[in-house]
């Protein structure tokens, strides 16, 4: 098992899980959108923050640019763009059967997440793993050329489909 | 409690609040965020996954999930966006006409 994983949480770590699960709740708690994107940045902060104290210092990069560098920047532009009233954001009627099925759900995924974990093979404990971007990129484009380029075309495909949508063509008669 | 424990941990919580989040909301907007902040409790699972056992196919899966995710967000705000025009509102109430 991995050094950092089998020890026990440093204090870095225990801060960032609580703004992780914190800013998490206020997302589900605000009714001011805003609020519920900024904290959205917030919990991808601190997941990234994780990534770092686990030594995983390329995704934890790679989730401050895209996810909360431009994801959630998105997010926070469209709420503005919109102007979307708080008042317009309460949750649904019959919150406490939803809330039972969540807790439910939350705790069969951390049972079983604990349970996978205890099965996990030990024989490498102590030895120290560092994934650097060198050996993650030749491991990515080694084993993963085709997956890649499916979702470069992915990504080319959702550019295409943004800037029709941004056009405005959609539900409008063509003026000929 | 080790490390492991403690990500575990904060993953099911996020994943379940970001469910609840999407359940719940009646904005559309909103309702994209809880679906944010699970693909973020499965990646942070993903990382640890392949941290424990030493190897980099979490971390691809976690690059794929990312990829996917902005994607996503891409191409359902830009969808806010003519439904916004065309509904005056981002309510999901609201949607019911475009079940058909």
């Amino acid at each position: 098992m991995n050094a950092v994983l089998n020890e026990a949480p440093s204090i870095f770590m225990w801060i960032a899980s609580a703004f992780a699960v914190f800013f998490s709740c206020v997302v589900y708690w605000s009714n001011n959108p805003i609020a519920c994107a900024v904290a959205l940045m917030g919990t991808l902060f601190s997941t990234a923050a994780l990534y770092f104290a686990i030594g995983n210092y390329f995704i934890g990069a790679v989730q401050i640019l895209v996810y909360a560098g431009a994801i959630a920047v998105l997010f926070v532009f469209i709420v503005m763009l919109l102007d979307l009233k708080p008042h317009k954001l309460r949750s649904l009627p019959g919150q406490g059967a939803y809330l039972s099925f969540v807790t439910i759900v939350a705790a069969g995924l951390a049972a079983l997440l604990f349970c996978t974990l205890a099965k996990t093979p030990s024989e490498e404990a102590g030895t120290a793993f560092q994934l650097s971007a060198k050996n993650y990129s030749e491991y990515f484009l080694s084993h993963y050329q085709v997956a890649f380029q499916a979702a470069g075309l992915l990504v080319f495909a959702a550019i295409l489909g943004a800037i029709q949508l941004a056009r405005g063509h959609f539900g409008k008669k063509e003026n000929t | 409690m080790t490390t492991a424990h403690l990500i575990l941990m904060v993953a099911a919580f996020v994943f379940s609040i970001g469910a609840l989040t999407f359940f719940m909301k009646r904005s559309a907007v909103v309702a994209l965020m809880g679906v944010e902040l699970m693909l973020n409790g499965v990646n942070l699972i993903l990382v640890e996954a392949g941290q424990l056992h030493h190897n980099a196919q979490g971390t691809s899966l976690v690059l794929f999930v990312i990829l996917v995710a902005a994607a996503e967000a891409a191409l359902a705000l830009s969808i806010f966006v003519i439904l916004y025009r065309k509904y005056g509102t981002l309510t999901l109430e609201n949607y019911r006409s475009l079940k058909g």
